[in-house]
């Protein structure tokens, strides 16, 4: 697509070649190719729109992604396609050109044999899936026409694009820790950013507590981090959040950055069957803020620094090992404190069950892991 | 003191070699900074006090872990106690690779650490010695192969 210049709507080079495309005309079954294309054009625009503006777009604007063939040249199908008006607004003009660039880049992507970018909508991966369905063996849409790196998006491709958002993703039921952007309560929607950076498109059916996190919304310094159980689809090897159908409940998880942060971060964005083999829940965040609560008796530095582990149970296990002896507290998710203290030497073993954080600092100081 | 041990079943051997190893798979996420927690050997109730590992008799470490992480289960290496050390907390090692196939199939060299008549405070005292021989001892192998 070239530059939006002054409002004059871009225009868009499509190559198609072989078979329908090819000869005197183009057969006019292959013209559906052209509609299924601008409906790809609005399904992504949409999601540009949504990321920039955290809202759904409006009806006036959708029509200005509207297409309309222009010119098309002789032999292969070579069509020149603008939008349907004259001129476009200028917060149009920016969305346009995102668009385009998402939709080459994910076509670039295909043809590289790369997963498409993993915050499509739902609308926006079907609209994609059913580009190219009326393709014969010998028919494609070339991506970087009249450059070396001219490849074909053919039947070929888009089989393997099938397989990849199609039976290579699951739902998953579980739990995605981040911060929330962009919530637009008409429209469901919401973007949740991982601790990693990476952004996830969500929606969501049911109303759930979106009230209780307004004053941690759109930002990204906070140090609240909001956990969603959720269901979501996931795909590629390490099953990644792709998108996020639904959202069951909202809890609120507040940080302080210290020692411990990485670590109890680490617990509250495990899911439920981390273990495998359909073991492991969710690690409660009662518990996980019961650690901390813990962890923060003990004055730092210290010889030893104890860890933060998950149990399958949901529930968090800090413990010390050295060379001879082993301490631990096990906190479950309904915040029952098991302590056990064992030492190699000796061959002595203390347990307890501390009630409360003094109580659990007492027990820390008897066995020579606190002071 | 743990009670008096199950009897064996027909196929399983009782290993009586002080120094062979016991090789044990540690999930990722019971792992931190370098050091298993207890938990990796602490056993699901679906384990029924019998904790599968592998015997340095029949595999080696860098075998252990291949045939462990090649069969679907997540390790971030193995770690090694000895029969001594085993002993040591009253417990015993069981070989069950000659016992009626299972689906999945054992693991080669497949053998149990037998906690079944331990009751919960033994079990916990003898994890934790365990769980410092463990660590002494150091990982055994990882994804790159074996370590010292």
């Amino acid at each position: 697509m070239s530059d939006p210049d002054d409002g004059a709507p871009p225009e868009t080079q499509l190559l198609f070649s072989g078979g329908r495309f090819e000869g005197r005309g183009v057969h006019l079954e292959g013209l559906i190719e052209l509609v299924r294309y601008q409906k790809l054009v609005v399904e992504f625009a949409k999601d540009v729109w949504f990321e920039m503006h955290g809202t759904k777009m409006p009806g006036r604007i959708q029509k200005q992604f509207e297409l309309r063939l222009a010119d098309r040249q002789q032999g292969s199908f070579d069509a020149t396609i603008v939008s349907d008006e004259a001129r476009l607004a200028p917060e149009v003009e920016k969305v346009a050109g995102m668009t385009q660039e998402r939709i080459d880049e994910t076509f670039d992507q295909i043809i590289r044999g790369l997963r498409p970018a993993a915050n499509l909508s739902e609308e926006s991966e079907k609209a994609l899936l059913a580009f190219g369905r009326s393709f014969k063996a010998d028919e494609a849409l070339i991506i970087h026409p009249n450059t070396p790196q001219a490849k074909p998006f053919n039947t070929e491709r888009r089989t393997w694009l099938k397989t990849v958002l199609k039976e290579k993703t699951v739902p998953v039921e579980g739990a995605l820790l981040g911060q929330v952007f962009r919530l637009d309560s008409a429209a469901k929607r919401f973007q949740l950013t991982l601790p990693d950076g990476r952004n996830v498109a969500g929606r969501y059916k049911t109303e759930a507590q979106w009230e209780s996190i307004r004053p941690f919304l759109d930002q990204p310094k906070s140090r609240t981090l909001i956990r969603l159980v959720c269901t979501y689809t996931a795909g590629g090897l390490t099953l990644d959040p792709l998108r996020i159908d639904d959202v069951e409940d909202i809890e609120i998880f507040t940080l302080d950055s210290d020692e411990w942060t990485d670590n109890l971060t680490e617990l509250a964005a495990l899911r439920t069957g981390w273990f495998g083999q359909h073991l492991g829940q969710r690690i409660d965040i009662a518990a996980i803020e019961l650690t901390r609560d813990i962890l923060r008796t003990i004055p730092l530095p210290t010889w030893l620094m104890p860890q933060a582990f998950p149990t399958v149970e949901g529930g968090v296990q800090i413990e010390w090992l050295d060379e001879t002896s082993h301490t631990e507290l096990i906190i479950t998710p309904d915040l029952a404190i098991h302590a056990h203290h064992y030492d190699a030497i000796t061959k002595s073993t203390v347990a307890a069950e501390p009630v409360g954080v003094a109580a659990t600092f007492e027990f820390l100081k008897g066995v020579g892991r606190a002071q | 003191m743990p009670s008096k041990p199950l009897p064996l079943i027909a196929g399983e051997v009782q290993l009586i070699d002080k120094s062979e190893k016991y090789f044990r798979q540690c999930h990722p996420s019971f792992f931190r900074n370098g050091q298993p927690t207890s938990q990796f050997v602490a056993d699901f109730p679906r384990d029924e006090g019998r904790l599968s590992g592998t015997r340095s008799g029949s595999v080696n470490a860098t075998e252990s872990y291949l045939d462990y992480s090649g069969s679907g289960g997540k390790t971030c290496g193995t770690w090694a106690v000895t029969l001594e050390e085993v002993d040591a907390q009253n417990a015993r090692l069981v070989d069950d690779t000659g016992c009626p196939p299972t689906n999945p199939p054992r693991l080669r060299g497949h053998t149990y650490l037998d906690f079944r008549n331990f009751d919960a405070g033994e079990r916990k005292t003898a994890v934790s010695a365990l769980l410092i021989d463990f660590k002494n001892r150091g990982q055994q192998a990882a994804l790159g192969g074996s370590t010292p």
